[in-house]
């Protein structure tokens, strides 16, 4: 058994040396065979896969919670449920309906700070179907836009806030972070599921405006992965969705620099949990600007190094985690432990930010050339992991066309990573890191308090 | 100098960071209505023919020639491969707690080679890997760019043949364990689950536990852990499942090499557990008092083991009382945000239940509902078109063999349970057969509305009044399970 040493000697060349070749590797890649913009502006990207009889289907509308109104938090996630409800030629209910008999699966929706996603896998034989509904809420949604459905839609959205924050520990953590880390103004300082108070003040004409805005095709991607020829596809694409009216013109809006604070923010909880946790966040730039690939290595340098001296060494954590989460505008670094019930948190808070200093210190007790690579492997290669099941591939390419309106950008993310050194992620981790004060989150469990979290000083 | 330089064109090129609110435009201004023309052709939804079983790849079968089997399809559409070493013996094989605590610990450490070496063997990699262990099954899972497969499989048959479960590892794994163990415990659906499997099984039963019971953490040794692994990676009792981008020739070849070693003695089949004694629901109502604006609730009864004869029309009437209640408590009374069935077809008998998070103050409405509907699906049997819409939602729902990793979990699955490859295709030529009679038998047998035991985690002060109200039986209560 030589495994292990069979790997050490690999590692001396930099991430080229160990992954295959990117211009090798990008040749077998499973790319879009074609994108093509319809005259309504919708954008379609199609790729061919004959490997099993099914066709995962996404439409991307580029609405997210960052296009929130003012005084209107949570709207976008509160109309991903609306899409449901129905549409001209689809009776209320049997949306779902209709895809459960076709045998579709994977089918949900998702709302996130840049945009809501609905999605489907269908037997090959049903794509019709699939592009039927998909076009019906797309271009007939206005007649079930009234106060009976706008009622239940808002009470099931309510009842997803209890089970998903309410009722869950620690489950206020998520809602206030966001809002600290991002001044009032920036798109990503509301929440995407919001508040009552907002959800209660939408009224009929709130909601038809919001879709007449940004639900048109001139704001949306089509992708379909699967088994089709993409001219036959394409014209039943167009057959449709073709005389879909546009919706009003648009703003391309720039990515925001990273918002680095003065000062450090501590928010306070008492929640009815059995152990403490912190959390520190950072903002980072935003998908594909300088420094956001850097930061997703430096954040596995991070949470290795956080870990083994926390948990291991210390003894004073069960769990940490540590993630990047680059969007369209900007991004976030964020890391999560769960602390021992004796550990006092200042404490820990206290050896963490010792960590931080010794990772930017290029320290080899904590970092070297060898464990930057190392991080390099799992983030190239989890590329390319993405683009393994049908629905994914879809998400894939959605994806990099959100942010970066091309949905093959994905051997240009993989170039930049294979040329990514430790002076580059040690550099980015200086500058949204080690130099930026961070959102401080303490959660102290205390008995009677509501298990998601209760603000008790920020 | 050349960091100072590379510091200056990061910040430059993205505009530089900034403590300022950011000038961030309100897009406003009324939208005028716009009308998308109404066509002829979308006034009927196209619905195809009914959905159709996926048809497997070819899949190759070999031995090693220590025995050990190989499943392999062949798929070059991404330049990916996964695999899989699956063992028949799962977790019911031994105490409770161990397989979850082996699940946790495997894949980090071999006799040859420390904790450290072997993560650092496996960030080299850019490997995902995992353990994972069911009732029925332990399985230590590998995806991998497929350049990298022999090198994979390597490593991957070093922590089979000679696993390691050094001390230090131990603990660290226990301190997870715990730290798991508090969250789900606080959860909703942990302290479900605490109490259903506390009514079905009698304390000695292999399925009383469903998680790692709190006390048995701090007995695993290294020798208890070696143990589990030893009975259960033996060439009698492992597939090695493999799906991706190779070709057999160096499938077998690679797999020769790396598990072409493993000795084991033979130690026969695997058992189910001894089903446990059917318990009369009393008393009917079992409050697990957990304070929240929301309850969890469920009915509960005991579900059949796979082999059961009645398996496959059970899942049928499990895809419409899903279906009829999503559409009662969420889409009618706005009460809840989701409804889900769950049964797990394992070789023993385990707990089939409905479960809902429903509005605190809409308890008893929620199981009045989910009464009323399990009674009249014992009467009266669905409608042809309901039931057909149950069958297209199972039979075209497999995505089986979609990706790569989902590939070799499906021939995961075939080894497990010794499945012939036709077994999906078999499987829906039972659904096609069922009649709506079939699954109001199945309702009355299996969902009998009189055995139907609630059990709801909420604020006892809210949710107790309601259902002593609702007059089906008697109510208790309990405090939340707590991690000592």
């Amino acid at each position: 058994m030589v495994a292990v040493a069979l790997y050490a000697t690999a590692c001396g060349g930099g991430i080229a040396s160990q992954t295959p070749s990117t211009d090798a590797l990008v040749k077998r890649l499973p790319l879009p065979t074609s994108v093509t913009t319809l005259p309504n502006g919708l954008k379609v990207i199609l790729h061919e896969d004959r490997r099993a009889p099914l066709v995962a289907v996404r439409v991307v509308y580029h609405v997210g919670s960052s296009n929130d109104p003012p005084g209107r938090s949570g709207f976008a996630h509160l109309f991903e449920h609306f899409m449901f409800e129905g549409s001209a030629h689809v009776a209320r209910g049997m949306f779902d309906t209709l895809l459960a008999r076709a045998g579709a699966t994977g089918k949900n929706a998702t709302t996130t700070r840049d945009a809501t996603c609905y999605y489907e896998t269908v037997p090959a034989a049903q794509l019709d179907l699939a592009l039927f509904l998909e076009s019906d809420r797309m271009g007939f949604l206005l007649p079930m836009l009234n106060q009976g459905t706008l009622d239940n839609v808002r009470d099931v959205v309510k009842n997803e806030y209890r089970q998903r924050i309410d009722n869950v520990p620690y489950g206020l953590l998520p809602l206030v972070i966001d809002p600290a880390l991002f001044p009032p103004g920036h798109p990503y300082h509301r929440s995407t599921i919001g508040s009552f108070a907002d959800l209660d003040g939408a009224s009929l004409d709130d909601i038809q405006q919001f879709w007449l805005r940004w639900y048109g095709p001139n704001n949306a991607t089509l992708i379909l992965v699967g088994d089709f020829s993409s001219a036959d596809a394409l014209a039943r694409v167009r057959h449709w969705f073709g005389d879909i009216k546009s919706g009003p013109p648009l703003p391309q809006l720039p990515a925001l620099p990273p918002v680095l604070l003065e000062k450090e923010k501590r928010i306070l909880i008492d929640a009815g949990v059995t152990l403490p946790r912190v959390v520190l966040a950072w903002s980072t730039p935003a998908y594909g600007e300088p420094g956001e690939v850097a930061l997703g290595s430096a954040a596995s340098l991070l949470e290795w190094s956080a870990s083994s001296y926390l948990i291991k060494k210390l003894e004073m954590a069960h769990a940490l985690g540590v993630w990047s989460s680059p969007g369209r505008f900007g991004g976030t670094l964020e890391l999560q432990a769960t602390l021992k019930a004796t550990t006092d948190p200042e404490k820990a808070l206290s050896e963490i930010q010792l960590i931080i200093d010794e990772i930017s210190k290029f320290s080899r007790d904590y970092v070297d050339e060898k464990s930057v690579h190392e991080s390099l492997y799992g983030l190239y290669a989890g590329q390319v992991f993405d683009l393994d099941g049908l629905a994914q591939r879809a998400e894939t390419y959605g994806f990099f066309d959100l942010v970066s309106r091309a949905p093959d950008a994905l051997p240009k993310r993989l170039r930049s990573i294979e040329a990514l050194g430790p002076e580059g992620v040690i550099e980015a981790y200086r500058s949204y890191v080690l130099r930026a004060p961070p959102v401080v989150a303490i959660v102290r469990p205390r008995d009677g308090a509501p298990q998601a979290g209760r603000v008790v000083e920020k | 100098m050349r960091r100072a330089l590379a510091l200056l064109s990061l910040t430059a090129a993205c505009g530089g960071p900034t403590a300022a609110a950011p000038s961030w435009p309100t897009i406003g201004g009324r939208v005028a209505m716009r009308e998308t023309p109404d066509s002829p052709f979308r006034e009927k939804a196209p619905l195809a023919e009914s959905a159709k079983v996926e048809t497997p790849p070819a899949i190759v079968e070999r031995r090693l020639k220590n025995g050990a089997r190989v499943l392999f399809i062949e798929r070059h559409d991404v330049p990916v491969i996964s695999i899989r070493v699956v063992s028949d013996r799962g977790s019911d094989q031994a105490d409770p707690g161990i397989a979850q605590f082996w699940a946790r610990a495997a894949m980090r450490a071999s006799a040859d080679h420390s904790f450290w070496q072997v993560m650092e063997a496996w960030n080299d990699l850019g490997a995902e890997w995992a353990a994972e262990v069911s009732p029925d099954s332990s399985q230590l899972h590998v995806r991998v760019l497929s350049k990298l497969f022999p090198n994979a499989a390597h490593l991957l048959g070093e922590l089979t043949l000679k696993p390691g479960f050094p001390a230090s590892q131990i603990v660290a794994t226990r301190q997870r364990l715990q730290a798991q163990l508090t969250t789900i415990y606080a959860s909703a659906s942990g302290q479900l689950s605490l109490a259903i499997r506390d009514h079905f099984y009698p304390r000695t039963h292999p399925y009383h536990e469903p998680y790692a019971p709190p006390e048995s953490l701090a007995k695993v040794t290294t020798e208890i852990l070696l143990a589990y692994h030893g009975y259960a990676f033996t060439p009698e009792h492992v597939t090695l499942a493999v799906a991706g981008d190779a070709t057999i020739d160096v499938v077998m070849s690679v797999l020769e090499e790396s598990f072409g070693p493993m000795t084991g003695p033979k130690v026969g089949a695997q058992l189910p557990p001894k089903s446990p004694e059917e318990r009369e629901p009393d008393p009917r109502v079992m409050i697990i008092d957990r304070p929240g604006t929301q309850a969890l609730v469920a009915a509960a009864w005991l579900g059949p083991a796979r082999d059961d004869p009645d398996r496959v029309n059970l899942w049928l009437a499990e895809e419409e009382i899903g279906s009829v209640l999503f559409g009662k408590l969420r889409a009618e009374l706005g009460i809840t945000y989701d409804v889900h069935v769950t049964s797990q077809s394992k070789r023993g008998r385990l707990p089939l239940t409905i479960e809902s998070d429903v509005e605190v103050d809409r308890v008893g409405d929620a199981v009045r509902e989910i009464l009323a509907a399990v009674t009249r699906l014992g009467k009266t049997p669905v409608s042809a078109g309901d039931l057909e819409l149950d069958r297209s939602a199972l039979i075209g729902g497999g995505r089986l063999f979609e990706s790569v990793g989902e590939t070799s979990r499906t021939l995961a699955h075939f080894a497990t349970y010794k499945l012939p490859f036709d077994w999906f295709e078999r499987r829906a030529a039972q659904m096609n057969a069922a009649t709506p009679e079939d699954v109001r038998r199945v309702f009355e047998k299996w969902m009998p509305a009189t055995k139907m035991m609630v059990f709801v985690v909420g604020d006892l002060s809210i949710v107790k009044p309601q259902l002593v109200k609702l007059g089906i039986g008697a109510v208790a209560w309990r405090p939340a399970w707590r991690v000592l």
